[in-house]
């Protein structure tokens, strides 16, 4: 992929007024902006969400003269505009990438990956311990259901705590990022 | 599943017409809110991957084109390990229900009988009497059916002679997400030994032997391990002989597992 320099001042403050006048106000936006293409590059299966969107950043900037305001365009469209050709060449790369370590032997599961494995689940035992009751208990219930009874065993979960799926899984999603910090410093002390 | 979730599903596994998919690409974009309701779909995909319950088309799209970056393995990773310990921690909790429940039983029985003096004493003689027990019935009653049909399963069942009399029940790990979408099976009609024949996705690694672990409701029980895979006109299919003591009404679950994501079939038995 063809990697656009670093913004210039000039060019980012021509890329801020398209959000706004008000350069709080579009500081805020322009914010916004970063991390809607931050997730837009996520939701793609993209590996490095945060790089993408700022190549994109730069590249809109880079080109933020030729941006014609009488068109009336919103700037989600104008930037997403940008994303889809940086998805596109990054998703050229990565499959040639793939290719080429598809020609590669592969030894399969090493030892050190099986170990790696084993601390793995070692440090979320110990991670799951560290949680308060009711949230080590939500995390087991939300993981006991499998198979075709999940759907029915979450929608229990989520009526009995007056909730929505989407409500239900926001915590879950909450407690795993706290599970997830506490087992990478678990892994530095194993490692 | 409703509409929208099959269409978030769709966006995910790179199906969506285009311009749908340009909708929700500026969604995405724009409403930081939504990304609540697009992470558990990509959850719950992750999850179906590992229940073996995507269809073969979800199965393949899911591996070229959701399973792309190094974060969502970390998630994939992450919920099995979670599952791992679940499942590990039940049958924890199983055998110290099973345990507890005997010991309780003595002790009150003890507890009647003696005096208080000699209850410390009971109460070893109990828990000794449940370690016994422990052993010599549930390891000779239950166990040996396992054992049994291990050795039958065990056999060549390519040749049609050695299934030949048994009723059979063929499934295949489909897109079941729901109990009704089970094959259902009437329990009057299955003879003494009853064989199932488990279609294999495309694509399934069969040089391993496979493990089979078949639950009913949540519970765990009956396992199987060592199974081999037999060519079927249409593909590979694992074929496990059970016995029709295990199969009561209700729904059952079975868990094929040999290194690679498990897969799973479900069957009601009526």
């Amino acid at each position: 992929m063809v990697k656009h320099d670093e913004l210039t001042a000039k060019d980012f403050d021509a890329m801020l007024a398209l959000f706004s006048l008000d350069r709080e106000e579009a500081g805020e936006k322009y914010e916004q902006m970063r991390s809607g293409l931050e997730r837009y590059f996520h939701f793609k299966g993209c590996a490095d969400s945060r790089a993408l969107a700022d190549e994109t950043i730069n590249r809109v900037a880079a080109k933020i003269d030729t941006f014609d305001p009488s068109r009336n365009i919103r700037p989600a469209s104008y930037f997403y505009g940008f994303a889809s050709n940086v998805l596109m060449e990054y998703r050229r790369n990565a499959s040639r990438e793939l290719s080429l370590s598809e020609n590669q032997c592969s030894a399969g599961i090493t030892v050190t990956e099986e170990r790696a494995v084993e601390a793995e689940s070692d440090c979320l035992q110990k991670c799951l311990e560290k949680l308060s009751a009711p949230e080590k208990e939500m995390i087991v219930d939300y993981y006991k259901a499998e198979g075709y009874q999940r759907n029915e065993m979450r929608r229990q979960m989520y009526e009995s705590l007056e909730c929505t799926a989407a409500a239900l899984y926001t915590k879950i999603f909450r407690i795993k990022a706290t599970l997830r910090g506490c087992i990478e410093n678990c892994l530095k002390l194993v490692v | 599943m409703n509409e929208e979730s099959d269409r978030l599903r769709k966006y995910l596994l790179g199906t969506l017409p285009e311009p749908e998919n340009v909708e929700l690409d500026l969604r995405i974009i724009e409403d930081e809110s939504f990304s609540t309701e697009m992470s558990l779909t990509e959850s719950e995909l992750m999850e179906d991957y590992l229940d073996g319950s995507l269809s073969d088309d979800e199965f393949k799209l899911f591996e070229a084109n959701f399973l792309t970056s190094p974060e969502r393995e970390r998630q994939l990773r992450e919920i099995l390990l979670l599952r791992d310990y679940v499942r590990k921690s039940k049958n924890a909790d199983m055998q110290t229900a099973s345990a507890g429940d005997s010991s309780r039983t003595f002790g009150d029985f003890f507890g009647m009988y003696f005096r208080p003096i000699m209850a410390g004493g009971a109460l070893v003689a109990a828990l000794l009497l449940v370690a016994v027990i422990w052993q010599v019935y549930f390891r000779s009653a239950e166990l040996p059916l396992e054992r049994e049909y291990a050795e039958l399963n065990r056999k060549d069942l390519s040749n049609p002679a050695s299934v030949n009399g048994f009723s059979t029940i063929n499934l295949s790990s489909g897109s079941f997400r729901d109990a009704n979408s089970a094959v259902k099976q009437s329990s009057e009609k299955l003879t003494e030994t009853v064989l199932f024949r488990l279609a294999l996705p495309a694509g399934s690694d069969v040089t391993t032997a496979f493990n089979a672990k078949i639950s009913r409701g949540s519970a765990l029980i009956f396992t199987l391990n060592g199974l081999h895979s037999y060519q079927n006109p249409n593909g590979k299919e694992v074929r496990i002989l059970v016995p029709r003591s295990i199969l009561q009404k209700g729904q059952y679950q079975i868990r094929l597992e040999n290194g690679a994501p498990p897969v799973i079939y479900a069957v009601s038995i009526e």
